[in-house]
């Protein structure tokens, strides 16, 4: 809880929810922030945290058996529209502004995930790589990164609960990644330099930090991070922090940290997922699901939350080279074997790469070296063709872009109202809908009110 | 300009640009003896001590002063864009007529160069104050004055900024009103030292407040008079 939310004494209106698939192969990951004037934050980050924390998952179950394409941005927007109506039953009325709050989410699998993203808030994924030199290092480098959207003013950000929320959401996905960290507008003081950069040093002193500590204490380790004097002075608002390490990081044994910065720019609003490299459909990935440690929950309304998370997965995990190598070298075999076995396909009269030359054939096969047409397998392990059949063995790629066409929300939900109490606030969409992060625009501001200016509406 | 250090504090800021009167009508002698221009001069410094005071402000407020009138008798920026933290007061001395709407234009095209260095430093902002003071009536001719109200009036609902305006003694309100949809307020005598306490704490108040948040602005009645 910020020091500024226990001067006025109200809750911490940050939230956040972790899930775990049942095969123990996607975690999805949630914070959300509710703003600071509306009445029930805390209620909407709440819900949003729960409902995306559970409902993302079902995304990794349909990657089971579909492959990633444009549906899935199309089933985050439509969790974000069940949210929206869960809000209005809880309001019992169409407008949600009491619920205002950001979203920040996650959902990462073996292979990659997607960072879900509308309004400020920061989200900051990586790999791992261990450097075995002089010293033992953990090489972390940044590359991806949701960046918190805020407008053009810094006290200004969007909402789920806003009328074009959809003008906001932002989908960026990722590939195979090691870490992520997520952290609502609070703990970005200390994640992010001028807002939007990647505080590295900070963020490797916090890594560092946590992989000394005991993995039952490093919940609390943040905790008390957040809630040192510096970082109060960073930022009195409510901080609240999910620092997911995957199973890499189990070998840790006092390794230095270092961290470099090599985000991939992603563009603004909804990507196609892409990046994902398609799961094999004849063969369901079994990767097991060591290596996790429970979720431990920071202490409830009062204190600063943190979760530390383990990403499923060993360290070898799925990926081309591990499919890959076996069916080559039973390739290999059964060519040999055939040779063996009198060449019944006259194999010998192909021209094929000289490193695989048979019996008496050495002096041919160098000659044919110029004119060979299969590339050499261990410089091209993607693709192996025989003259006879191209065999290709490459995963098909994921052409297709999908874009969605974002629909401006033209329904009159929120008209009435807006037209009502929003009389000074006129069609400017990039504010949030009630703009309390100045004085309001009209005067009543500056009248002989001590009382909070109440916009409710 | 050295006034801003955007490397060593890369805070974000919220800048506010002065617009002040200093024409000759602030010669005038007041009830306590000093001048107008004095009590203003002694507010300067009443606001910088209360920035002192302040951490959050002090690294986070953004100060410029424009001057209309005095000896140079236009308007004309008299203390560039300036951290909280580096500004020091200085006398103002007045003289000459009231171009106040050259004033206003200048403080807006302060405004705007202010966002553009924030932007380019990737320093993040809120939204600027312009705050005007003045103590009688433009002097402008008619077209510069329309002028200021069609780019004051468009800076408002754009929300580019925002505008307040103080009147003084012989002040011309409703002249006043006519720029900006918040009515301007007169100060209650010669009360510039709590006008500049309230203004401080308000900005402060502006640069501590996060998305969502209510800025509440501190309570005027220290220096307001309610009676106008």
């Amino acid at each position: 809880m910020g020091p500024a939310h226990i001067q006025t004494g109200t809750p911490c209106q940050d939230a956040f929810a972790t899930g775990i698939s049942d095969d123990g192969q996607w975690v999805s990951l949630v914070v959300s922030d509710g703003a600071g004037s509306a009445a029930r934050a805390e209620e909407g980050s709440q819900l949003v945290a729960q409902v995306f924390s559970e409902k993302l998952l079902d995304i990794a179950k349909l990657l089971h058996t579909r492959v990633p394409g444009g549906w899935i941005n199309d089933f985050v927007i439509q969790q974000v529209i069940h949210v929206r109506e869960l809000l209005r039953e809880k309001a019992g009325k169409d407008d949600i502004r009491d619920f205002h709050c950001t979203l920040v989410a996650s959902l990462v699998g073996p292979s990659g995930g997607f960072l879900i993203h509308i309004g400020d808030g920061s989200l900051i994924s990586g790999t791992v790589d261990e450097e075995l030199g002089e010293e033992k290092k953990l090489h972390l480098k940044i590359s991806n990164q949701s960046k918190p959207e805020n407008g053009e003013y810094a006290n200004e950000t969007f909402f789920i609960t806003e009328k074009d929320w959809i003008k906001h959401l932002r989908i960026t996905p990722i590939g195979k990644v090691d870490w992520l960290m997520l952290a609502t507008d609070g703990g970005c003081a200390l994640s992010l330099q001028n807002e939007s950069t990647p505080n590295v040093p900070n963020i490797q002193a916090m890594v560092q930090h946590l992989l000394n500590t005991p993995e039952a204490s490093r919940a609390k380790a943040i905790e008390a991070w957040l809630g040192t004097d510096g970082a109060k002075q960073l930022s009195n608002d409510d901080k609240t922090f999910i620092i997911c390490l995957g199973a890499k990081f189990q070998n840790y044994q006092g390794h230095l940290i270092q961290v470099t910065n090599e985000i991939v720019e992603s563009q603004p609003g909804i990507q196609a997922p892409q990046a994902i490299p398609k799961i094999n459909l004849a063969d369901p990935v079994k990767v097991s699901a060591q290596g996790l440690s429970t979720v431990s929950e920071g202490a409830v309304a009062g204190a600063s939350q943190a979760g530390t998370y383990a990403i499923p997965g060993k360290s070898r995990v799925f990926n081309l080279k591990t499919v890959l190598l076996p069916v080559l070298i039973c390739m290999i075999g059964l060519y040999l074997l055939s040779l063996y076995l009198d060449d019944p396909l006259k194999i010998k009269d192909l021209k094929l790469n000289p490193l695989l030359s048979v019996k008496g054939e050495a002096d041919k096969a160098k000659n044919t070296q110029q004119d060979s047409v299969a590339p050499a397998p261990d410089k091209n392990p993607e693709v192996i063709t025989d003259a006879k059949s191209s065999v290709n063995l490459t995963e098909p790629k994921e052409s297709e872009v999908n874009k969605v066409s974002v629909v401006n929300d033209t329904s009159s939900e929120d008209n009435g109202v807006k037209n009502k109490s929003d009389i000074k606030n006129k069609t400017d969409t990039k504010k949030k809908t009630d703009t309390k992060n100045n004085e309001s625009d009209d005067s009543s501001s500056l009248k002989n009110n001590p009382s909070k200016s109440s916009n409710k509406n | 300009m050295s006034g801003v250090d955007y490397i060593s504090n890369p805070n974000q800021r919220t800048p506010c640009v002065l617009v002040l009167d200093t024409s000759g009508s602030m010669e005038s002698q007041t009830s306590s003896g000093r001048t107008r221009i004095q009590e203003l001069n002694l507010g300067l410094e009443a606001f910088h001590a209360s920035l002192q005071e302040d951490p959050a402000a002090l690294t986070r407020v953004q100060v410029g002063i424009i001057t209309v009138g005095g000896p140079s008798n236009d308007a004309s920026v008299m203390m560039d864009w300036t951290d909280a933290n580096y500004f020091e007061p200085f006398p103002l001395v007045a003289d000459g007529l009231t171009p106040l709407g050259e004033g206003l234009r200048l403080a807006l095209a302060m405004v705007e160069q202010a966002k553009q260095n924030l932007r380019s430093s990737g320093i993040s902002y809120t939204r600027p104050w312009i705050m005007v003071i003045t103590d009688g009536e433009p002097t402008d001719d008619e077209a510069t004055w329309q002028a200021a109200i069609q780019e004051c009036q468009a800076a408002e609902n754009g929300r580019k900024a925002e505008i307040f305006m103080i009147g003084v003694e012989d002040a011309n309100l409703s002249m006043m009103s006519q720029l900006a949809k918040r009515p301007p307020l007169m100060l209650e005598g010669m009360k510039f030292k709590e006008l500049f306490v309230w203004l401080s704490a308000s900005l402060s108040a502006a640069s501590r407040s996060r998305p969502g948040d209510n800025v509440q602005l501190a309570n005027t009645d220290p220096w307001r008079n309610v009676g106008v």
